[in-house]
């Protein structure tokens, strides 16, 4: 195998973290649903915690992405 | 890829440093202007009855300030005043990207990662000024059983120390993606566009690339907001380490 295609290989490989970041998300904004739900009135103050959340989740699939990008275009 | 070059505009050394104008501080410079000449505006004649520039500053002041009371209580209203210029700066930093031909400077991992070693730093300095040298059993606790202190204390310096790293990271991450992903679907546009017999099918990147912008546009702020949110969590952490020890 060429450096070329296992470059793209791991590319590829290091956005598995994809699928993490989705169940995180998933679970994240049901739940926030849920609760917004249950309690309407509460809204402001989770939907601030939960936005916060949302982007430490998201932070891992960007990291995922960085790692993507250095295979593909650095190393 | 060209949105993402620091270019020299002009070339300054100074005792073997190299201080140069760049795109990059260009744009901040720009920035800063935008926001002094925006304040200036809108509370030029400030009323009781505001303006409308002094609807939309009083708006801000009252958002960050809602951010710093309710992560760092009353006390942390001192944080005030860096936490609404970090915002402001963050904030036009990203948004300006979204302009065509323009440079957004938070694309640059050494602005962000120096952003949050300064957040890094003055947490440190604020908690060894709030609470003396005490400030350090904050990695140490008192009541733990001899044999764990060591795990405890390297874990925690670990934690620790990762802090400005993944507020950092976060920042650049979030807006070099966005650009990154914009610059995609636009090449779909024009690979389409290149094809004759698909050449109608272009407008569906395009159609996409508009709502990218606007998550884009939320995104930007967003992480501003997470940023300002997340420092001003450190900053009270390191403020209240020993608060209950008193």
């Amino acid at each position: 195998m060429d450096a070329m295609a296992a470059k793209f290989i791991g590319g590829g490989i290091s956005v598995i973290a994809l699928f993490g970041v989705g169940i995180g998300l998933g679970k994240l904004f049901s739940s926030l649903i849920e609760s917004i739900a249950r309690n309407p009135s509460a809204k402001k103050d989770l939907m601030s915690t939960g936005l916060i959340c949302f982007a430490m989740v998201e932070s891992v699939a960007l990291l995922a992405f960085i790692v993507a990008m250095c295979l593909l275009f650095v190393v | 890829m060209a949105s993402f070059e620091v270019k020299n505009i002009i070339p300054i050394h100074f005792v073997g440093l190299d201080l140069s104008l760049t795109n990059s501080s260009l744009y901040m410079l720009f920035v800063v202007g935008v926001i002094l000449l925006f304040f200036f505006i809108g509370t030029k004649d400030a009323g009781l009855v505001p303006s409308k520039t002094q609807c939309i500053i009083e708006k801000m002041f009252f958002f960050i300030g809602d951010i710093v009371k309710t992560n760092a209580g009353d006390n942390g209203i001192k944080l005030f005043p860096y936490m609404f210029s970090l915002f402001l700066f963050i904030c036009l930093g990203n948004t300006i990207g979204l302009f065509p031909f323009a440079f957004s400077f938070t694309s640059q991992l050494v602005v962000t990662f120096g952003m949050a070693c300064l957040v890094f730093i003055s947490s440190i300095v604020v908690g060894i000024h709030c609470n003396g040298i005490r400030y350090f059993k904050h990695f140490c606790p008192d009541g733990l059983p001899g044999y764990i202190i060591p795990f405890f204390v390297i874990v925690e310096l670990v934690s620790f120390t990762f802090r400005p790293v993944s507020l950092g990271i976060r920042l650049f991450a979030n807006i070099v993606s966005g650009h990154v992903m914009i610059k995609i679907i636009a090449g779909f546009a024009v690979s389409f566009a290149g094809v004759t017999a698909l050449s109608g099918f272009a407008i569906i990147p395009i159609a996409f690339n508009v709502l990218l912008n606007v998550f884009k546009l939320a995104v930007c702020v967003l992480q501003a907001y997470v940023f300002v949110v997340l420092s001003c969590m450190y900053l009270a952490e390191s403020m209240a380490a020993m608060h209950e020890e008193h």
